[in-house]
């Protein structure tokens, strides 16, 4: 075993990937040869000296309020009774409070019934392949989902690997996908399932075709009805 | 996080803690400046109080915090994320070390030694700079593999569930990026070492 092709195993065989024939030779050629074992050395060395570099800053104060403010807020309007007492403050504070507050809830309310989230299941397995690596396969009539969900579980045909998807709404002449989304597919007792955020409200309703990918990879299209 | 959905701020704020600083570090390693970091890292929190109902316990919750934080830093940084893209093709047929080695396979010069206490050298302040320098030049999946690897030492099945990646493809991409810094580092400690007289650069490490 040469310099080069010692030093280009290093990772791998920090990694515990190698034949026990391979790590055999580069522990025969370490053992000889003084500038690969100083660069094995080295190598070992900089990872321990990166594990322990001294740590980032944490968040500012400023961003920490105002995530603790944002959580309060979100909790406050999960429990609508839990109003903070404006008792004491001067009343023209008071009332800017309440305009502003009031503005807050009129704007949360209407996002809320724009985008009026729900989740839903969409099992994929035996729908119906349109294009694709696998061709065309018979199988259950297209899928349903209506406008106003945003959150998706995509069950995936059996073999889908885990890693990371991309999920679009295509028109049936394809193009830009007035939908998509990213999401991390996670395998579960043998089944691959995604969970995407998809905002459906500015689709128009009609025919559509799912497509889904994992990420570098050709898309599989589905039949769907966005009502 | 069951605390959390009920309400309890402090189980919030623990949580933050927890999180914040690899977040910053992830975030960076995404985004490069630390000040859209901190916005990234901001953004990935207000996501995550919006949207705690939805998680499922079918992933961990490390897993859904770096893959909420992943698209926040993807959406920031769009060029960056064409950049993962292009790079995606030719990761495998970049030699990092090439250059060090002649024809036959030789080292062509002797790797500069790193000092008596190198961990301790290392870690002094000169060098801490470099190697965040070295880190910060790498190409964006290399930096995001070593970081995550490296310096918040996750797992390599970890990594490839967040960056959807193969097994082989993260090891190409952490050898790469190993590589590259020690090579960085290498450089620092020879010209550090022309200045006072070369103290052995022959010498072996104990």
């Amino acid at each position: 075993m040469t310099c080069k092709e010692t030093v280009a195993r290093a990772t791998d065989y920090c990694e515990e990937v190698l034949s026990s024939s391979e790590v055999e030779g580069i522990e025969a050629h370490l053992a000889t040869c003084e500038k690969c074992r100083a660069y094995f050395e080295h190598a070992q060395q900089m990872i321990i000296a990166m594990g322990r570099l001294p740590e980032p800053s944490t968040l500012s104060p400023k961003t920490r309020e105002q995530l603790m403010v944002a959580f309060r807020d979100r909790q406050s309007r999960s429990s609508p009774f839990r109003l903070k007492p404006l008792w004491g403050i001067a009343a023209a504070a008071a009332i800017c409070v309440a305009l502003c507050v009031g503005w807050w809830r009129w704007r949360s309310n209407q996002a809320v019934l724009i985008t009026a989230h729900y989740h839903v299941i969409a099992d994929l397995r035996n729908r119906m392949i349109l294009r694709g690596d696998q061709g065309t396969v018979p199988g259950k009539g297209p899928l349903v989902l209506d406008r106003g969900i945003d959150d998706v579980s995509f069950d995936l045909p059996e073999g889908s690997r885990a890693g990371t998807y991309e999920v679009a709404v295509f028109r049936e002449e394809l193009g830009e996908p007035p939908a998509s989304a990213t999401a991390v597919a996670k395998i579960d007792k043998d089944m691959t399932a995604i969970e995407a955020t998809l905002d459906l409200s500015r689709v128009s309703p009609g025919h559509y075709l799912l497509g889904v990918r994992p990420a570098g990879m050709g898309w599989s299209y589905y039949p769907l009805i966005v009502r | 996080v069951d605390n959390i959905r009920a309400g309890d701020e402090a189980s919030f704020s623990e949580l933050v803690d927890r999180y914040e600083r690899s977040m910053i570090r992830v975030a960076r390693a995404y985004v490069g400046d630390s000040g859209a970091a901190e916005e990234v890292v901001q953004e990935t929190w207000l996501a995550v109080v919006k949207g705690l109902k939805k998680f499922k316990h079918r992933s961990s919750f490390k897993t859904w915090l770096f893959s909420i934080l992943t698209n926040q830093a993807k959406k920031r940084a769009a060029y960056r994320s064409r950049e993962l893209r292009i790079e995606s093709g030719s990761v495998e047929n970049e030699d990092v070390t090439g250059e060090l080695f002649d024809a036959s396979g030789e080292w062509r010069y002797i790797p500069p030694t790193w000092g008596s206490t190198p961990e301790t050298e290392l870690l002094a302040k000169e060098a801490v700079g470099h190697i965040y320098d070295a880190i910060a030049s790498l190409p964006v999946k290399q930096r995001i593999v070593i970081t995550l690897r490296d310096l918040e030492g996750w797992t390599s099945e970890e990594v490839c569930e967040l960056m959807g990646i193969t097994k082989t493809n993260q090891r190409v991409l952490l050898h790469l990026a190993r590589g590259k810094v020690q090579q960085k580092i290498d450089w620092y400690f020879t010209e550090r070492r022309k200045a006072p007289a070369h103290p052995g650069s022959e010498g072996s490490n104990p």
